[in-house]
């Protein structure tokens, strides 16, 4: 070690400046700071010495070339997130699907959205069709009604669009839609 | 501008004003990532596990990305994510001078160049690992990233003294390995 000198203290208390050398090549001192290590390696062969010797760590930790990521390492982490995240997606769907299913076994069909096709036709709620068409109201239970619905083909006007035969084609298209979106993402 | 050196910074790195995507950011600054984390870790199986777990903080935390240096963004949480898979394991020897011709690694330069490039960033990685986990941390952050004191302070939450201490032993160790 160098002696310190007594009559010009460069750093606190007097001492060598350590670490202060290093915050001085990388502009972290204050002007004043800056300027007494400077006076001080100035006159101290040692701290000279070693602010080389640290500007020369300095300079090959910066000088060291940036690395290039193994080929296809991100894209493949990309990828992966990118699917799981998909999927992720495709059960949200899978489960608002069941939801709006569920939800709608639970809720009357309502009388008033019939195709343009179809004659206005409710379920009333003695468990009878009221035909707007022919204004008649059928019984499905009484002998004079007819036969109970399922044992015949019923008349066009009398196309049956009960709620399971909804269902049905709802949960058809329901299946379709999330097993080509499964198929997607798996694939 | 928070990142004063721009060495690691390709195209300039200019401030973003809308938050880019997470696939955008992992694609264009992956590599970037990549050299921190092997700086880090000094080993590129070790590497590619941080990348890994940085790009999914990225991706959870890329919501509370603020305009800016992005890489200086993706430094710290590569840095902080280094450190707490050190204290989690915490069975690292810090003497581990690597000898493996795996972490030769290519380069664009002439194959001279490279050659000499590789067998100096060898023996620089091998003195890096020598240090201790949090020595190396707060000298990658300054002279990988190019972080202010006070940045690096903020980051690993230590007082800027902290922050120039071990800038300066680190430093010096350093230059003791390499001689």
């Amino acid at each position: 070690m160098s002696t310190v000198d007594p009559l010009e203290p460069a750093g606190p208390g007097g001492e060598h400046p350590g670490d202060l050398l290093s915050a001085h090549l990388d502009g972290e001192l204050t002007p004043d700071e800056a300027a007494r290590v400077e006076h001080h390696v100035a006159s101290c062969a040692d701290c000279r010495t070693e602010l080389e010797e640290l500007a020369g760590a300095r300079c090959v930790l910066r000088s060291l070339p940036p690395v290039a990521a193994p080929t296809g390492l991100v894209t493949g982490i990309v990828r992966a997130r990118q699917r799981a995240s998909r999927r992720g997606v495709a059960l949200a769907l899978v489960a608002a699907s069941l939801a709006v299913v569920v939800g709608l076994a639970a809720t009357p069909v309502p009388g008033g959205e019939r195709g343009p096709d179809r004659p206005e036709m409710a379920l009333t709620s003695e468990g009878r069709r009221f035909d707007a068409g022919l204004g008649t109201t059928i019984d499905r239970t009484s002998p004079g009604g007819g036969t109970p619905a399922g044992l015949q083909r019923p008349r066009p006007a009398d196309r049956d669009d009960d709620r399971e035969s909804l269902l049905d084609r709802l949960g058809d298209r329901v299946g379709d839609a999330v097993s080509g979106l499964l198929h997607a993402v798996g694939g | 501008m928070r990142v004063r050196r721009t060495s690691l910074r390709r195209g300039g790195d200019a401030p973003v004003d809308d938050v880019p995507s997470w696939g955008e950011v992992a694609r264009r600054h992956g590599d970037f990532v990549y050299t921190v984390a092997y700086r880090l870790t000094g080993d590129h199986h070790d590497a590619q596990d941080l990348v890994q777990e940085v790009l999914l903080r990225v991706q959870r935390g890329l919501a509370t990305y603020r305009p800016g240096s992005i890489e200086a963004w993706l430094g710290r949480i590569t840095t902080n994510a280094f450190l707490d898979d050190v204290r989690r394991r915490r069975r690292r020897p810090v003497v581990a001078l690597p000898d493996d011709p795996d972490q030769v690694v290519p380069s664009s330069p002439s194959v001279d160049e490279a050659l000499a490039a590789d067998v100096l960033s060898d023996d620089v990685t091998g003195a890096l690992q020598a240090l201790p986990a949090e020595y190396r941390a707060t000298v990658v952050l300054c002279d990988v990233v190019g972080l202010r004191y006070e940045e690096i302070a903020d980051d690993l939450g230590v007082p800027v003294g902290t922050v120039r201490s071990r800038i300066h032993r680190g430093r010096a160790l350093l230059r003791t390995a390499l001689a």
